[in-house]
Parts: structure tokens; sequence; C-alpha cells
């Protein structure tokens, strides 16, 4: 197995890796809609623009699972990818560190986990995300890399 | 090259990520918790502190202050009472005698001392043990009327504050226990949203008028004791609150469904005066100092005007959990200790 294809195994891993937490966090999320935008609608950083919100982020988890399994829109998604979940972690962390209380609205099992934890576990994501992106193909480059 | 270039979208994605967050998280304190359209009076130092004194337990709660006497509740020990006297500021304590304590179920029994006799009550049993120190206390309460919250006018009468099964609203009632009657005063809260959550506020009892102090609006109702309010209107100009309600049918439960703006978070009467702990800066105010100190604004509700304000600090990193006011003394409850302040007030 050469490097090129090596290298395309690992970010096809991620992406896969990616596309099912997308997928599970954004069904869960869909299945109890009503449940979290209330929960949005509590949090202190977003209260006003839980309408809004709520409904993007949903969007935007499906759509970013859709251009992860495409070659030629893997290397954008994967860096889209990596900046929600570096705004996720923001939240998170802001929420930790200057908010009285704490609304958690992430969706399915994500939500069990302790705040620390979850910390932790979109640190991950996001190396995984910036991994992928630094090894996927340049989509407009992709076919001379494809011949090669 | 092309790793070089990968890294950089990678740190301005990064940035832009964490930029749009923190913005927001901004944008959103400044809307909660700002308003310029008043401003407040700060006189210089009105409120200077005296004492400290360490009570132990982060459980208490103000039970009664009477005859140079501290009376404290505690949340955890329902029967404990610990009485702090002032002149010497010696602590003790009793444990009040309720024989048949044991056979009911509670969710959150309260004390109150008032003219020399603790009131133990739990309203969602519901009971009110009554009787002075040397004597055995006894259930007063032989209806099933229950209620959230309680504030004693005498040995015989309360105001009480009640959801209504019926009607999914709370409403005050004047509660007469000689007679074994409850007579709800319709209307007493003024409805803006759902009659429930927003009319959400704080009771004290105070010169034979109940004060009624709204969490999202800013008016609070002077009750007398045959159910005739007046409204008076705090400094804030916030009239309408802005609670949104969700009804989660799934579930079945009503619920917030945004973080309304709290305007008044405490409240506590004395005599003609009026003390609200309001969670909102005004015009020219430091935004450090609500991280600093409670904002506690002081009102005539005889005259329902405005008249100055001042801040309680925190301690030991903490906010005053609860506080009162009797004569030219302020008592505040932060973490494990009492405070005593010295509060300079017109005459």
């Amino acid at each position: 197995m050469n490097r090129s294809k090596f290298k395309f195994l690992v970010v096809k891993a991620i992406s896969f890796i990616i596309i099912a937490i997308f997928i599970y966090t954004a069904t869960s999320k869909l299945l109890d809609f009503e449940q979290f935008r209330i929960q949005l609608g509590q949090s202190p950083l977003l209260s006003s623009f839980a309408d809004f919100v709520s409904i993007a982020i949903i969007l935007l988890e499906f759509l970013l699972s859709f251009t992860l399994i495409f070659h030629f829109t893997r290397s954008i998604g994967l860096l889209l990818s990596y900046g929600l979940l570096t705004m996720f972690t923001t939240y998170i962390f802001i929420i930790l560190k200057y908010s009285d209380y704490i609304p958690c609205s992430c969706g399915g099992v994500i939500e069990k986990l302790s705040w620390e934890e979850h910390l932790l576990f979109n640190l991950g994501v996001i190396i995984l995300c910036a991994w992928g992106f630094i090894l996927s193909k340049d989509p407009i480059h992709f076919d001379r890399y494809n011949k090669a | 090259m092309k790793i070089f270039s990968r890294i950089l979208s990678l740190i301005v994605v990064g940035f832009l990520g964490i930029l749009t967050v923190v913005i927001l998280f901004f944008m959103s304190e400044k809307e909660m918790h700002r308003n310029n359209a008043f401003i407040r009076r700060y006189p210089h130092h009105p409120l200077n502190i005296r004492d400290t004194i360490n009570i132990k337990y982060d459980s208490y709660y103000f039970a009664g202050i009477e005859n140079d006497t501290i009376y404290l509740g505690n949340t955890t020990a329902p029967l404990f009472v610990l009485k702090v006297s002032l002149t010497n500021k010696d602590t003790s304590h009793v444990l009040l005698n309720v024989p048949d304590f044991k056979n009911y179920q509670y969710v959150n029994p309260r004390v109150q001392f008032r003219n020399s006799k603790y009131y133990l009550y739990d309203g969602s049993v519901p009971v009110i043990f009554s009787g002075s120190f040397d004597s055995k206390l006894k259930n007063a309460l032989n209806q099933k009327i229950y209620f959230d919250r309680l504030q004693i006018i005498d040995s015989n009468r309360f105001w009480i504050r009640s959801r209504l099964t019926q009607s999914n609203q709370l409403e005050l009632g004047l509660l007469d226990i000689k007679n074994q009657r409850v007579t709800f005063h319709k209307k007493l809260l003024t409805r803006q949203i759902d009659g429930f959550f927003d009319v959400d506020g704080i009771m004290s009892f105070s010169n034979n008028s109940l004060l009624y102090i709204y969490f999202y609006r800013n008016n609070y109702q002077i009750i007398n004791n045959q159910g005739d309010f007046e409204i008076g209107n705090t400094i804030d100009t916030l009239s309408q609150s802005n609670i949104k309600i969700a009804y989660n049918k799934k579930r079945g439960r009503r619920k917030l469904a945004n973080q309304p703006t709290l305007v008044n978070l405490k409240g506590t009467t004395w005599e003609k005066y009026l003390f609200i702990n309001s969670d909102r800066l005004g015009k020219y105010e430091p935004a450090e100092m609500l991280r600093e100190a409670s904002i506690i604004d002081v009102y005539d509700f005889k005259e329902k005007s405005y008249e100055f304000s001042f801040y309680l600090y925190d301690h030991f990193d903490k906010k005053a959990r609860e506080f009162r006011v009797v004569k030219s003394r302020l008592y505040a409850l932060y973490d494990n200790y009492l405070t005593i302040h010295h509060l300079d007030l017109p005459d």
C-alpha cells in the first residue's frame, strides 16, 4: 500500500467517524426537537436566537455529513466541521467558566458526559478534523492526484 | 507549501469560530443586564460592616428578628433554630417541640418566628405548627389548603400563595385558621402572559401590608389585609416581562422557553422601606459591580418613591444569600457566616 493510498484511507476513516457523530447527534436532536429548542432558549448565550440556531445547527450537521461522503467535497467539509466543532467547544468552555448554570443540548448519549469529558471529547474530534483536513486532497487538483 | 496553507486555513477558521461565539456571549450579557434608561443614586458609605459571626453551616435562613435576637432556621434540620444574641453576639439553639412531626411527609418545611411565637409550616403537606417555645407546637391547619409561600399577619391570619388546580394560576389568599377558611383574592397577581411563571415573585410582610415583588417586571404590589392593592414601580423600565412559555406536548410539561430578564432578585421590607436586590445595571454603572456586590435599591413604599441604592459587597467570594433590615442594621447571610452592618436610612 503506497503512501497516497494510506492517506486516502485515513481521511476516509476520519470522515466516516465524523459523519457518524453528526448524524447521530442531529437525529437525536430532531427526535426531541421541542426539548432541544427549549434547552437552547434557556441557554444564557443563545436565548434570543434560539429559534434560528436550533434549526440551523441540525441542518448544518446533516449538510456537513453529506459533504464528507464525497471525495471532492471532503476537504472543505472537514474544514467546516472543524470550524463548527471549534464553535461548540468555545460555547462549552464559556458556559463552564462564566455562566451561573449550564443547560446541555448536544443530543443523545453525548449529553450524559460530564462537562470535562465533553470538552475532552470535542477536542479529540477537533484534532481528528484538523488531521483529516491536512491529509485530504485539494478538491481543485483532485483529478491530478487521482491519476498519480 | 500545501501543508502550510492548510494549517493557515485551520488557524483562521478556528479563530473565526471562537470569535463568533465570544461575540454572541457579550451580546447576550449586555442585553440581560444593562439598561441605560435609569440612573441610580449612590450616597457615600451608607453601609458599614460591624461584625462577622461564624454560624458553621450554610443551610441557615432568616426565621425572624425580635428583641435583639436573630432567629435562624435550617433547611437541613427543620426543627433546629439558631438564636444569635445581638447584645453579646452569643449563639444558642432551640429544638422545636413538635410531637407529631414524624407523622407527615415534608417537601420544604420552614420556620418563622413572630411575636414570640414559632411557626413551622410546609404548604405541600399542608401543615402549620405553631406555639411558643415552652409549649408544644400544634398543627393549626386541618383543611387540605396547599400553598408554596406564607407570610404571617398575626397568629390567626396568614397570606399564602397557591397554585389553583382548575386554572393553573398562582393566586394570593388570606388564610384564617380560626375558621379554617381561605379566601383567594383573584386578580391580586397581575397576569401578563400565563399567570404562573410570569407572576412569580417574592413576598414580604411589613407595616400591615403584604409586599409582592415580581421577579420579571419592574413593579411590586402593596396589599392591605382586606386584599386591596396599589402598584409601585421600581426604577427599572422593564414593565412587560419577556417570558416565553413552551409546552412540550410529548412530555406534557410547561416550561420556560427562554431565559427571561430577571429584574428583581431578592427583596425584604422594614417599616415603610422596601429593599430590592436588582440584577440590572443602570446608566454609568461599572459592569464589574454585578460580580463584586449585590446592588440594593431602597424604596419608600408608603410614598412609592425611590430613595437611594447601595452595594452589599460579596464576602468570602460569595454573594449574600439573604438579607434583612431592622432599624439601622442590615443582617446578611453568606456561606456559613452571618454579617452585621450599619445602614444609614433617612428619617
